[in-house]
């Protein structure tokens, strides 16, 4: 048997630095993560008031408006479109659409767009009595960071348009709003405040009424951080 | 009595005579081994001449000289003074004498064969008695080996003629510890295997270095030591070192600076915006004078306002794709370059060679 006992290493080893790159190398733009576009699918519900007011008298009724929006954006370009109807209590059923264009990034965008707007009641759901105006407004879209939250405000004026000129004498809207984009799933949340007024003429006769309530949506958002 | 006088000149002048003799014949051994041979060749001469005590004599202070002699030279007088103390004239035989002397070449020189000129029958017989009788230790071997790597290895056979345990030590000749112990269990022979790396570092610096053979009879533990001389090449092992973790310091950020304060602005602006379309933004006529504000305007416009201000400084920044793969690439990059550093070492280990180149003449 043989037994290798090795009592000391005398030898010598020694070290010198490698080849080790010394840093990652810069990029030349390092601009944050942005996308190009966006589409958003949208349901939405505000819950509030529509008053107006007929012959010195004002009525008020509490009720609701759910529609559907699209938008569809790049950064310096856009296209929305969007559907509501709406039942207050005894009063005229609401509905509009309308579709518009949306220029210039969305920190700051013109939009300009038509739409058509009516009013009916139970008793003659056949003949509701139709609107056509124009739409010119601004609206604005902030990312808070890369938290996924935006603030959305914008406010647009409504001025007669199409073949019922002579029935419209003006209107705004104003909506001031946050969206909340999940992180993982292309969904997002929208909570806000909403404001329409519209005036309406017969001859002589003005007849302004206003929708403002609790705006609550959410969809599909692909795109948008 | 004038000779009288000159014998006494001579007997005072001896010590000089002897003081310029031991003189001549150091800076004679200083210079090289000539003088020791020409002692040696005149110890041969008075061996041929039957002057075995001259022989005896010439021999003998060969051996004086000490560690200055060769192995062979060292051999060679012993030889001189086993053949003058056993020659074939009965009267001037000192067998004892013969036999001890041929013991102790014997004990590092298993295959002694006398030479020609000095023996004969009867000497011949008592060096295979001296063989037989005496255990001797043997080592051979290649003297230049060159060892590779953590697996190479220099071998050095040892025989005994008995059975017996053998120890080889390796050590510095300028002192310090042993670099290698080896040892052989009980047997005639075998062969000593010496690797050159532990741990795949080296053993072995450059320099001279002792071996050491110890051979330790198996019945009668009788201890013979073989001592050469070794040098050994052995350049320094240089290995390549990376950083042991990637230098977080040099990495790019790959988020933005948090959005914090900066949200105070937007939510106070879309937090105002949903107060005021609740209670300033008001259709025309009876509408604007009798209704009121919408009290659930400033309930909503607050939750906007805080919202936006906790997203604000809950943010993390957003995230910046091209720093992202900078810091990627420089990960890969310093990974890379450690898997080389590795492979680097792994070939250097592999390949390091050292030379060991052995004396075996015993001393």
């Amino acid at each position: 048997m043989r037994n290798l006992l090795i009592a000391l290493a005398v030898g010598a080893a020694v070290t010198v630095r490698a080849q080790v790159p010394t840093g990652p190398i810069a990029p030349a733009s390092p601009k944050a993560a942005s996308s190009r576009g966006e589409l958003r699918v949208s349901g939405f519900m505000i819950s509030g008031d529509h008053s107006f007011d007929f012959a010195n008298s004002v009525s008020t009724e509490t009720g609701s408006i759910k529609g559907v929006d699209v938008l569809l954006r790049s950064k310096a370009i856009g296209i929305s479109f969007r559907s509501l109807s709406g039942t207050f209590g005894t009063q005229p059923h609401l509905a509009s659409a309308d579709a518009r264009i949306y220029l210039f990034p969305p920190v700051f965008s013109i939009m300009v767009g038509a739409g058509r707007r009516a009013l009916w009641s139970d008793l003659n759901p056949d003949t509701p009595t139709q609107f056509d105006i124009g739409i010119a407004g601004v609206s604005s879209t902030m990312a808070i960071g890369g938290s996924g939250l935006r603030t959305n405000i914008s406010g647009a004026f409504y001025a007669p348009a199409g073949q019922s000129k002579d029935k419209v004498k003006s209107g705004l809207e104003g909506e001031a709003s946050i969206l909340y984009r999940l992180p993982v799933v292309p969904l997002f949340v929208q909570v806000g405040y909403r404001t329409e007024i519209f005036t309406a003429k017969a001859g002589t006769r003005e007849t302004p009424e206003e929708v403002r309530g609790v705006r609550v949506g959410g969809g599909l958002q692909l795109g948008g951080r | 009595m004038r000779g009288r006088r000159n014998v006494a000149t001579l007997i005072g002048a001896l010590p000089l005579v002897l003081a310029l003799s031991a003189a001549s014949l150091r800076a004679q051994v200083l210079q090289g081994t000539s003088p020791i041979d020409d002692l040696l060749k005149r110890a041969g001469d008075a061996f041929n001449d039957l002057n075995y005590s001259r022989a005896d004599s010439l021999a003998h202070q060969v051996l004086a000289i000490g560690a200055r002699i060769t192995t062979a030279q060292r051999t060679r007088a012993l030889l001189v003074i086993a053949a003058a103390s056993y020659p074939e004239e009965q009267g001037a035989q000192k067998r004892a004498v013969a036999l001890a002397t041929l013991k102790q070449i014997v004990r590092t020189n298993l295959a002694l064969k006398l030479p020609q000129e000095l023996t004969w029958a009867g000497l011949d017989s008592l060096v295979e008695e001296a063989k037989r009788t005496t255990f001797g230790v043997e080592v051979s071997g290649e003297t230049e080996q060159v060892v590779v790597g953590p697996q190479g290895s220099a071998r050095l056979h040892v025989r005994g003629s008995k059975p017996g345990s053998y120890q080889l030590t390796i050590m510095p000749v300028g002192g310090g510890s042993a670099a290698i112990v080896d040892s052989l269990a009980t047997t005639t022979s075998g062969e000593f295997t010496l690797g050159a790396m532990r741990s795949e570092r080296p053993i072995f610096t450059s320099g001279e270095y002792a071996v050491i053979v110890t051979g330790v009879d198996a019945s009668s533990h009788d201890t013979v030591t073989v001592r050469y001389t070794a040098r050994v090449d052995a350049p320094v092992l240089e290995f390549t070192s990376t950083a042991a973790k990637i230098d977080s310091s040099r990495l790019l950020p790959e988020r933005t600076k948090k959005y914090g304060v900066k949200s105070i602005f937007p939510g106070i602006l879309v937090g105002g915006a949903a107060f005021a379309l609740a209670s300033s933004v008001k259709a025309q006529g009876n509408l604007q004078t009798k209704l009121g504000s919408d009290s659930k305007g400033a309930a909503i416009g607050g939750v906007l306002a805080l919202s936006t201000i906790v997203a604000g400084f809950a943010d993390r920044g957003r995230p910046i794709p091209a720093n992202i793969a900078a810091n990627k690439a420089y990960g890969e990059a310093f990974k890379k370059s450690i898997v080389n550093a590795q492979a680097e070492n792994r070939r250097r280990i592999a390949e390091y060679r050292t030379t060991l180149h052995i004396d075996l003449e015993a001393r």
